[in-house]
């Protein structure tokens, strides 16, 4: 289960805030009410292809993949694509009256620096969109687009497009594994008041393609994640970040976790995915998370090693990230970027952080 | 020796060639004493006086001035000497025309550094020009202009005082008036005194007189 | 005591108060001519650069359709997903009630950030901005215009330009019902390097170079030529003043400056103290200089900010603000200005051989060779004139005419007037009016200045005149023939539109539409008008020519008539076809006069217009009726039809409406023109002052020959008068000259327009008088002088030395 969901509404609502403003008064703000838009329902069980689209009645939503590559030079990569849907009205209209916003987010992270890319677009008008049968998800020359076989789900095969300024990346990624409700049967629980969010993801992928940075081009290949998620009113009223783990495990397991700060002990949740995709959850209890290094990144200072117990699976791994300063300096920032981990176990992992 | 001249030869370029009016001039001023200088008209009696004054340079010879030769001097230097060392009075008055009489008067005093209140009260008692103080020179009859030119030369009380025809404009019985006057102030004020005339008359009063001719001295 | 001497040479001001007022004078009228003009055009300058850098984002390239027709929301699609960084814009003029706004619909969240509007959109509350009940950012101004006049929230911006306002797209889509149809799309200053050409992802829309764009800096230039080149000629008139009175102060004061050489102050100190004393007296009047600018500018602000509204369409804020620079740059050319017309004064200074005598008459004796080399530099630069004048193309060429031919006169002016002289001193035989030629010849030099100043104003006077009466009487008449129809309504809406059409042809002779679309043609913005096939159009619109069955290819639908401005611009010729927005062509047919319009124009039949465009909006019309009925049917539209009374206008009001913004237009170069006449006749007053001070002693020996103090006194007149009629004669050919280059020349470049040159003798007549009175002003202090001086004085000339 994945906090991310804040994050859409998050880029709205400070679009225009000035940098510098308090983030987490920012984020703070999406306490709001749901506002005309629907609310999650615990028990409505989601339906492909068709969730794989844009749900224009909920106020936020994306398609996020992370991927973990390696280089045939030896070096690490992340690679982030991102596409969110944020509306200002439920429902879609056509032309230039459509409510739907789209914000796209791309990201290379080396081991020495961050290159990021950010786009905006209104719906109605064909620049982004969502669409299913075949499915696309687009925003201008950004794609991540389905040619998975016919009777295959959709998202199994996925072509991943996205450039900025001095960076460009393709790859291909290919589903080793079905795809992992979240929460429960997709129903996520984001605070302990009840709010929620639907979320679904397709954490087995293997990515292959081509990472070009600053003119160089690297042939690369690794493991890649998919998150699906939609929902009105994430945050609870007294949350204010989170910090949110996507862990591969060399022995091909997964582990999502999350912890939603707030005023008090803050919201954890986690979901062990074993690698034929039963997914288990893990109560709050039963995890302990605490952060091992801070870093100065963009004027604030960030956890960016942390330290990870689930006792009951006997796990205790320690992260470290490629790059600490993988900071998002898009109008609405944060810090994601791609991790390693070792200890009783190792592997590689994606770790975001919002709200600092 | 206030003012010494030796050899002082001057050529100026007219429409008709050159003329060498002066062709080696001596002559001697000591200290306090008063010289009449004569001669005919354009026998480079006021070229002389020129010289003397730091207007115009010798194309030879030497100018000694308390022992410094004024030949050499730089503009500024000229400038200078006739600042603080000369006091000139031309036929024509040469007054400032925008100033009134009393400023006329202290005019050269001040820029000689040598304003003395007192003495030019003395001055202006003595030449009569109490009641016309606050005229300005526009206003004044040519007697009384050359008054004050020469008040303005006397109340700067220079070491030298290089006078050209200075009653030349004015009426017999003014004129001498105007001359007994500069003389005894003169003296009052240890001035030697250059005085350029082609009036024996008046030539006779002064402590020695002697001749320009053929651009040469004769006594 | 250097301060003494400075005292004393401060002293001559004290006693001629006159001539420092002169000096004063001149210097604060040059500075002020030239920084009001300065300050106008930086005004207005700032303001297209506001409007070019939020309206047209001008510094960054456009993609617009190839057809004219607007960009589909489908192609803006296919542009950004083949990777170009591009932004829609929607816009076009709306009415909120009687308030006609600019509306420039962007989309923020792909508006570049280089634009101006970047910054307006990040600085505006999004969510406000995108919201459905839509927001206009606007001036402050604009804001007033549109209180109470919409439902949408407004927000003040000081970058937006007057009578503009940007909204989001989508409000401005909604607003001008365009249906999603794009007018342009912006293009960020840096694309994707590998990006396919728009070309081939859209074969309907290209790529403008900000270039290739007419923006209206480029047309107002001509407007703002002509403004400096008054404040030019301003400032050379009022150098002249300048010139004479330092001149004369020197002259006067030469007699003090040997003096005080001869005092002792030296050549360096006293030079010093000459320039310490004009660099003090040009500050203080370039300070009095500055502020009267100021207030010259504010006063024609309102007035150049009406015309470049009326005639080229550029939105200026009639406001002026005062700008920093100003001060420095205003002082810095009165310092230039001084030094320049005194340079020659002080290097006589620096030359004073220091037992020269005083020659008081010295500086205005200029010697024969002078006067010859002066005409010979006229001569050339006239014919430079007149190759400039036949072979010209350009703007700048025709002001490069305007200004050898003004230059060149003014240099012939004093030979002409020495020859004219010479010629009537032989044929005068009486000793007295010899005497008064020759001395009016001696004269000359001291004069020359001043008459030319007098004559450059006088041409400029006569030129300009000749340029807004002809234009006047040319535009009147058009006007006359083109506002035919006795009354002109505007329906509020489609609905009562129709309803217009049915009810209006019971009560009147015609009722005919005046609808029109506004479309791209050949990349040139410009609106299309249809035309009903009716006699009033084939009888009272003026064609400049035409084919013979021009009206009836009109009504045709085959033919299209295109304004004088798009023809002289060679964008289009008769018999040529025209490619017209909605892929169809028409055949020019002919061009008619169109005054007043910065932009082409094309009118086509009033059926195709319909069929072509078929949303064009069906609201105004021109009726026709006989006149007595006019008041009854506007009364019964009101009361009976129930049209708003705001909604009718009748024929004399509209006339009265454009002959007011012509008017407006010319009143700016009117008021210059009356300035820098009143600057010349200042300089011609002055010159004259100045020579009446050292004309006494001239005067005094006839005086003293037994002529009356009066009658020199009436001789003075006379000669003031000879040369101010010779200066005048002089003028009228230059001043005609003037007027061909600016009617033929300037004003085709300029405005799009040629007009015929009509002559106005009687306006020379009342020029005339005007420079009359001010020659007899001029002269009645010297004179006055003259006629009352005591006898004593000019005794005196006898006593003293001069």
């Amino acid at each position: 289960m994945n906090a991310k969901v804040l994050l859409a509404i998050v880029l709205v609502l400070t679009l225009t805030a000035s940098i510098g403003h308090s983030q987490s008064n920012g984020f703070a703000r999406l306490g709001s009410s749901a506002q005309g838009f629907k609310i999650p329902e615990r028990g409505r069980s989601l339906s492909f292809p068709s969730d794989h689209g844009a749900h224009p009645d909920y106020r936020i939503e994306w398609w996020y993949v992370t991927a973990n590559l390696e280089g045939e030079d030896g070096a690490r990569y992340g690679a982030q694509w991102t596409l969110f849907r944020s509306a200002l009205a439920p429902g879609v209209a056509s032309g230039f009256a459509d409510p739907q916003i789209w914000i796209g987010h791309a990201a290379v992270t080396t081991k020495s620096r961050q290159y990021i890319a950010e786009r905006l677009s209104r719906g109605g008008v064909g620049q982004a969109n969502v669409a299913t049968n075949p499915f696309e998800a687009w925003i201008d020359d950004w794609t991540m687009k389905s040619f998975a076989r016919a009777g295959a789900d959709e998202l199994d095969e996925l072509l991943l497009r996205a450039n900025g300024r001095d960076f460009r990346y393709s790859l291909t990624l290919r589903s080793k594994g079905p795809l992992v409700l979240q929460g429960d049967r997709g129903y996520s629980l984001k605070s302990a008041s009840g709010q929620a969010s639907y979320y679904y993801s397709q954490p087995f992928y293997q990515a292959s393609g081509v990472i070009k940075v600053e003119g160089v081009e690297v042939v690369v290949s690794g493991q890649a994640w998919l998150d699906r998620e939609w929902s009105s009113q994430p945050l609870a009223s007294n949350q204010t970040g989170w910090d949110w783990f996507s862990l591969h495990f060399d022995n091909g397991e997964k582990l999502m976790l999350f912890r939603l700060r707030d005023n008090k002990d803050g919201f954890i949740s986690a979901n062990w995915i074993a690698d034929d995709g039963k997914t288990t959850l893990i109560s709050q209890n039963d995890i302990h998370l605490e952060p091992v290094r801070q870093a100065a990144v963009a004027g604030r200072t960030l956890p960016v090693a942390w330290r990870i117990q689930i006792p009951a699976y006997s796990l205790d791994i320690t992260t470290r990230p490629l790059f600490d300063q993988a900071w998002m300096a898009t109008k609405t920032p944060y810090w994601e970027g791609p991790i390693g981990f070792s200890g009783t176990a190792t592997g590689v992992g994606y770790l975001e952080m919002t709200g600092y | 020796m206030i003012l010494s001249l030796s050899n002082v030869r001057k050529t100026y370029s007219t429409t008709e060639g050159t003329i060498e009016i002066l062709k080696g001039v001596d002559l001697v001023l000591p200290e306090g004493k008063s010289v009449a200088l004569t001669g005919e008209s354009g026998s480079g009696k006021s070229t002389l006086l020129h010289l003397a004054g730091g207007l115009d340079h010798p194309d030879s010879g030497s100018l000694l001035m308390s022992g410094q030769e004024l030949s050499t001097f730089s503009e500024r230097e000229r400038a200078n000497y006739r600042r603080y060392q000369v006091g000139l009075v031309f036929q024509q008055f040469n007054l400032i025309p925008s100033l009134d009489v009393a400023a006329n008067i202290s005019f050269h005093a001040k820029l000689a550094d040598r304003h003395d209140p007192d003495w030019e009260r003395t001055l202006i008692e003595r030449l009569g020009l109490r009641s016309y103080l606050t005229r300005y020179p526009e206003q004044l009859s040519g007697g009384q202009q050359q008054r004050v030119a020469i008040g303005r030369t006397l109340a700067a009380r220079p070491p030298l005082i290089l006078a050209d025809e200075p009653t030349g404009n004015l009426d017999e019985a003014t004129g001498d008036a105007v001359l007994d006057l500069m003389l005894s102030m003169a003296k009052d004020a240890g001035s030697a005194l250059l005085l350029v005339t082609h009036s024996s008359r008046l030539a006779d009063r002064l402590d020695r007189k002697v001749l320009l001719q053929g651009g040469r001295i004769v006594e | 005591m250097n301060f003494t001497a400075f005292e004393a040479l401060l002293s001559h001001w004290r006693r001629r108060p006159l001539q420092l007022l002169t000096l004063v004078t001149g210097i604060a009228l040059a500075t002020a001519l030239w920084s009001g003009v300065q300050a106008i055009n930086a005004e207005a300058r700032a303001s297209y650069q506001r409007a070019a850098s939020v309206l047209e984002q001008g510094a960054l390239r456009q993609v617009v359709a190839k057809n004219g027709n607007g960009i589909s929301i489908k192609t803006y699609a296919k542009l950004r997903r083949g990777g170009w960084d591009v932004s829609p814009v929607i816009e076009g003029l709306y009415r909120f009630g009687p308030v006609r706004i600019k509306l420039i619909g962007i989309e923020p969240l792909t508006m570049p950030q280089e634009g101006q509007i970047g910054s307006i959109t990040t600085a505006a509350d999004l969510p406000d901005f995108l919201s459905e009940r839509g927001q206009l950012v606007v001036s402050a101004d604009t804001a007033l215009k549109l209180r109470g006049r919409t439902d949408m929230t407004i927000k003040v911006s000081d970058q937006v330009p007057e009578d503009a306002a940007i909204l989001d797209i989508s409000a401005a889509d909604r607003l001008l019902r365009v249906k999603g149809k794009i007018s342009r799309l912006v293009v960020a200053p840096e694309q994707r390097a590998d990006v396919a050409p728009v070309e081939r992802i859209s074969p309907d829309v290209l790529v403008q170079e900000s270039a290739d764009r007419p923006d209206v800096s480029r047309l107002t230039d001509s407007f703002h030529l002509n403004l400096t080149a008054f404040g030019h000629l301003s400032f050379l008139v009022g150098l002249i003043i300048v010139y004479s009175a330092a001149g004369l102060t020197f002259e006067q004061r030469r007699g003090t400056f040997r003096t005080l050489r001869s005092l002792g102050i030296s050549l360096p100190a006293l030079t010093t103290m000459l320039v310490i004393e004009l660099v003090t007296l040009a500050l203080l009047s370039g300070f009095l200089g500055i502020i009267l600018g100021y207030f010259l500018a504010s006063t024609l602000m309102p007035g150049v900010a009406t015309s470049l509204r009326s005639v080229y369409g550029a939105t200026v804020s009639g406001a002026l603000s005062i700008r920093s620079e100003w001060w420095v740059i205003g002082l810095l050319i009165a310092l230039v200005g001084t030094a320049i017309s005194s340079a020659q004064s002080l290097w006589r200074v620096w030359k004073l051989p220091l037992l020269a005598a005083a020659q008081p008459r010295a500086w205005v004796r200029a010697s024969t060779k002078s006067v010859l080399l002066q005409s010979a530099v006229g001569c050339v630069l006239l014919a430079l004139a007149m190759i400039l004048g036949i072979t010209s193309a350009g703007l700048v060429s025709g002001f490069g005419t305007l200004g050898c031919l003004l230059l060149g006169a003014a240099l012939l002016l004093p030979g002409v007037l020495v020859i004219i002289l010479s010629l009537a001193e032989p044929m005068s035989r009486a000793a007295l009016s010899q005497w008064f030629w020759a001395d009016t010849r001696l004269q000359l030099p001291g004069l020359s200045l001043a008459l030319m100043a007098l004559l450059l104003a006088l041409s400029a006077n006569i030129g300009v005149g000749t340029m807004v009466s002809s234009f006047r009487l040319t535009f009147i008449g058009w006007l006359d023939q083109r506002l035919a129809a006795e009354l002109y309504v505007t329906a509020k809406d489609e609905d009562e539109a129709k309803r217009l059409r049915e009810w209006l042809p019971r009560y009147s002779a015609a009722v005919l539409p005046i609808w029109s679309v506004e479309a791209n043609i050949r990349g040139e913005h410009m609106q299309i008008f249809g035309v009903a096939d009716h006699s009033t159009y084939r009888d009272h619109w003026p064609l400049i020519v035409a084919d013979r069955y021009a009206w009836d290819m009109v009504a045709l639908g085959k033919g299209a008539l295109i304004n004088e401005q798009l023809w002289r611009r060679g964008d289009a010729e008769l018999g040529e076809t025209i490619p017209m927005p909605g892929e169809w062509e028409a055949t020019v047919v002919g061009v008619y006069s169109d005054y007043g319009n910065p932009s082409g124009q094309v009118i086509i039949g009033i059926d195709p217009l319909v069929a072509h465009y078929p949303d064009v909006p069906k609201l105004r019309y021109g009726i026709r009726v006989p006149p007595a009925e006019v008041p009854s049917l506007r009364q019964r539209l009101v009361t009976e039809f129930g049209l708003s009374e705001a909604a009718i206008i009748d024929q004399a009001t509209l006339k009265q409406q454009s002959r007011a913004v012509f008017e407006q237009t010319f009143s700016v170069t009117g008021a210059l023109n009356v300035l820098t006449l009143a600057i010349a006749g200042f300089a011609v007053f002055s010159s004259l002052l100045t020579l009446s001070g050292i004309r006494l002693p001239q005067l005094a020996p006839l005086w003293a020959m037994g002529i009356k103090r009066r009658n020199l006194a009436l001789y003075e007149v006379f000669r003031t008068l000879a040369l101010w009629l010779a200066t005048f004669i002089t003028a009228v050919p230059v001043g005609l000259s003037l007027a061909w280059v600016l009617l033929a020349i300037v004003n085709v470049e300029a405005f799009g327009w040629r007009l015929p040159m009509t002559i106005f003798p009687h306006d020379w007549l009342w020029l005339g008088a005007v420079a009359l009175i001010a020659a007899l002003m001029s002269v009645f202090v010297p004179v006055w002088r003259l006629a009352t001086i005591n006898p004593a004085d000019l005794l005196r000339i006898f006593a003293d030395e001069r």
